[in-house]
């Protein structure tokens, strides 16, 4: 009888138990660095590595190697040949652009992935490019959102929250964002100011084991081939040495020959493809576009709390759009630099200093490679704002945050009308 | 009071039968008292129908609780109709009670299935999930009462055999003597250790056809190919045809694999459900097809659609021919099949083309037989019948229905008439 149990359940518990083994210990390797996968990882792009934290803190973890976080949306993925990974690879800067963003992410996703990154942050740099467009007046992010979250951001950020203001407001908006979050629970006591119980947090930890150990399996089965198809061939495009003036050229050169086939300086792919017969209808369609009062202002004040509460050294950047594309579609220019203002002032009032400011440059050729995404020249200004920030020491940032800028005032303040360094 | 339930249900987080790894670590769990109590002989019945409770009713909590109301109502009614044709069956027995007693059991189905139609696909607020096979149970007993080989039923019996926890969403469809006669005895410790046996392999292999197989053929390869086809559009296009084999392999290994977890927890339970499946894909002809899928809803078709509709044909003489009577049975019998799957288009073209098929198969099958007599008296040998000819008819029934569950997938609808570029 004993024997006809242990035949049926035996195989049942040794595989149970295998799996558990499995999960709790994970890969034997998961602690060693490999230059190659963080160099691929670090350019892939993929919603796996930008959800999860596994390469993501592989990468940053690197003693040997410097990777930044850059934090965005999709204009990472215009890889040119002027691209800052490609920059950062032909002149074989002393560190390497991480790459985090996609499109349709915005501040709160950057929010809950700096949450996983958090011990990797702590006193280091990072590049923050922060689009206009972001900041809409409708919370159209849901679905993008929902896209790009994942249950390690929600464990890292239960794990890191120690119930303040920001916190509490975080939990606040994932719960709006994403009613059905996972450990929705948990977050709910955030947003309602009470503390996780020991119970809660030994739940939390051991999640976060499994979790983690999983992620470790397989978060590098796909990381995909940009390293190899889009940064390596770009590379050999490149003069050597760094020359301003060559690269110049070679940008202008190789932006005339890829905007032919309209006359907004779009790259003719992209105008055939993206634009192609919606092209008639969209003459003056962004008239109403208005970026200067959102809830996005609330959502970035998320990210430089965070960012100040790991003492990141961070640089912002401020992209203009196509000015010819957006004389075509009406958006409006007041409105952009007011919201620029906006941005601008949130940081600065706060010690965040270090802003590339290239909000009215959307004018010079060959600057956007489309209707609001800097492309060759664009990433060479990019560049001669970024690289001296990261190559040299920098000194250590003081900053000295404001709350209030979580706040309905904040997100409904009108810059157009009221001078932005009223607010206080 | 009312509102403070409501809330309460929507407080509860709700769970789909087998729909996770938690469900599974739950149930079982609490399913370790009954499989030990039986292993030592008894059943534990209260227990038993106390964890079947709590199952039942997490999955209408949440945002779904009313149709927790809905299943209660449902039950209520069901139970009156079946006691009180019970009652009458005793002393009298006619056909217009009869029928209208099969009519007000069907009733509740009937409103949810028309609601959709005629109401811009909104659902009824009558249905919930499981009222097509909490309705096949009911019906069957009226049928077996009015045929006379269902006598006794009782309340408990009937309530437990209703809300049978491990089957009440999808099925298999149980019959109400076999089920009783499991529930009224305990099966001796051998049966049981055999039963434990299946139990725990058909978990496993429902895991690996509904998790790793259903989620390969429906997700992985089902939604780029879907979108490809929308995006090339017209009328037929090389990814519909994927679409078609990923669909029919996703509808086969997601519902063969949930009918395997519900076996599988009815037999931990002492319940010898039917089996649902029996590689359907292997089978020669069309005939053979629907013996191997969803078996038990298709004898149960068989058993109170196909052969009471035979059974009124022949008895009022309708058609001389009897070929004539049994197409005309099987065509009714899929077209009703359809019906009950929903008021659509496509769901009604699929009955009728599977009935037509066995109108086919059946007319082949005579044809064969004149033809290899004819043979045999002018001295020659039988058409061949070896194993190419096997596989010929298993390639042929296999293709026939892929294209049916093509159309059965709703998808053409799509790519015909609601293809928005």
């Amino acid at each position: 009888m004993l024997k006809r149990l242990a035949l049926i359940f035996g195989p049942v518990i040794a595989a149970l138990a295998l799996v558990l083994v499995v999960l709790f210990i994970g890969p034997l390797d998961k602690h060693k660095h490999n230059l190659p996968l963080e160099e691929q990882a670090a350019v892939s792009l993929s919603p796996t590595v930008f959800r999860q934290s596994y390469l993501k803190n592989m990468a940053l973890s690197d003693e040997d190697h410097r990777f930044v976080p850059f934090f965005g949306s999709s204009e990472w993925n215009r890889m040119d040949a002027f691209h800052p990974a490609v920059l950062a690879r032909a002149y074989h800067r002393n560190y390497q652009p991480f790459l985090l963003g996609q499109k349709g992410a915005e501040a709160l996703t950057q929010y809950f992935g700096m949450q996983q990154i958090m011990k990797n942050m702590h006193h280091k740099q990072a590049v923050f490019f922060v689009s206009p467009q972001w900041f809409t007046k409708a919370d159209q992010q849901s679905a993008a959102f929902q896209f790009y979250f994942s249950k390690d951001q929600a464990l890292a950020f239960l794990q890191n929250q120690t119930g303040t203001y920001a916190d509490r407001y975080a939990a606040k908006r994932l719960l709006a964002t994403y009613p059905n979050v996972p450990y929705a629970d948990l977050i709910q006591k955030v947003a309602d100011g009470n503390k996780l119980s020991a119970t809660d947090l030994n739940y939390i930890r051991f999640n976060t084991t499994v979790h983690r150990n999983e992620d470790a399996f397989f978060s590098r089965i796909n990381v995909g081939d940009n390293l190899k198809k889009r940064v390596i061939p770009k590379v050999k495009e490149l003069p050597q040495p760094y020359n301003a003036e060559r690269l110049d050229a070679k940008a202008v050169q190789l932006g005339q020959a890829q905007t032919r086939n309209n006359r907004f300086g779009i790259l003719d792919n992209f105008f055939t493809n993206r634009i192609g017969s919606s092209f008639p209808s969209l003459r003056n369609a962004q008239a109403h576009f208005n970026y200067t009062q959102s809830a996005e202002y609330s959502d970035f004040q998320l990210d430089l709390t965070q960012l100040a509460k790991t003492h990141t050294n961070v640089i912002f950047v401020i992209p203009p759009v196509n000015s010819k594309w957006a004389k075509y579609t009406g958006l409006n220019e007041n409105m952009y630099q007011a919201s620029v203002r906006k941005i601008k002032y949130q940081l600065t009032s706060q010690g965040f200093k270090n802003i590339v400011d290239l909000s009215r440059r959307g004018n010079e050729p060959y600057f956007m490679e489309d209707t609001i995404h800097l492309g060759w020249r664009g990433w060479l200004a990019f560049d001669q704002g970024v690289a001296p920030f990261l190559e040299h020491k920098q000194p250590a940032p003081m900053y000295h945050l404001n709350n209030h800028f979580i706040s309905h005032d904040w997100n409904n303040f009108d810059p157009i009308n009221n001078d932005v360094n009223t607010f206080k | 009071m009312m509102q403070g339930l409501i809330q309460w249900l929507q407080s509860i987080p709700n769970w789909q039968p087998y729909g996770e790894p938690k469900y599974f670590a739950w149930l079982l769990a609490f399913l370790i008292p009954i499989v030990v109590a039986m292993f030592f002989g008894r059943r534990l019945k209260i227990y038993q129908s106390l964890v079947s409770l709590g199952f039942i009713v997490v999955m209408y909590t949440g945002a779904s609780y009313h149709q927790l109301f809905a299943l209660v109502a449902y039950v209520v009614w069901q139970t009156i109709i079946v006691f009180a044709y019970h009652a009458y069956r005793k002393e009298h027995d006619t056909f217009p009670v009869f029928a209208g007693a099969v009519f007000l059991a069907i009733l509740p189905l009937i409103f949810v299935k028309v609601t959709p139609a005629i109401n811009d696909g909104n659902n009824s607020l009558l249905g919930f999930l499981g009222i097509s096979y909490l309705t096949f149970r009911s019906v069957a007993m009226i049928m077996e009462m009015r045929d006379g080989v269902l006598k006794e039923i009782k309340l408990s019996t009937f309530l437990r055999f209703m809300l049978f926890m491990p089957t009440i969403s999808s099925g298999p469809i149980d019959r109400y003597r076999r089920f009783e006669e499991d529930y009224d005895n305990v099966p001796d410790r051998e049966e049981y250790l055999n039963l434990i046996e299946k139990a725990v392999w058909y978990l496993m292999l429902g895991f690996f056809y509904k998790y790793v197989l259903a989620y390969f053929f429906g997700t992985i390869l089902l939604v780029p190919l879907k979108a490809q086809a929308l995006a090339i559009g017209g009328f037929l296009n090389w990814p519909t045809i994927g679409v078609m084999y990923a669909y029919g392999f996703d509808l086969f290994f997601d519902f063969a694999g949930y009918s395997m977890f519900a076996v599988a927890i009815s037999y931990l339970m002492g319940i010898k459900i039917p089996m649902n499946f029996n590689q359907p894909f292997k089978s020669p002809n069309i005939k053979d097809f629907w013996n191997r899928w969803h078996i038990s809803l298709s004898f149960w078709f068989r058993d109170f659609v196909f052969m009471r509709i035979v059974f009124v044909l022949v008895k009022n003489k309708i058609f001389k021919n009897r070929n004539v009577t049994s197409s005309v049975a099987y065509i009714l019998n899929m077209l009703i099949m359809g019906f009950w799957h929903g008021e659509y288009w496509y769901y009604i073209a699929y009955g009728l083309l599977h009935g037509l098929a066995m109108v086919v198969n059946d007319a082949w099958i005579r044809k064969k037989k004149k033809v290899n007599k004819e043979r045999r008296l002018a001295g020659k040998g039988p058409l061949p019948s070896n194993k190419w000819t096997k596989a010929l008819g298993i390639v042929v029934t296999f293709q026939f229905v892929m294209i049916t569950f093509l159309l059965f997938s709703g998808f053409l609808d799509q790519l015909w008439f609601h293809n928005i570029k």
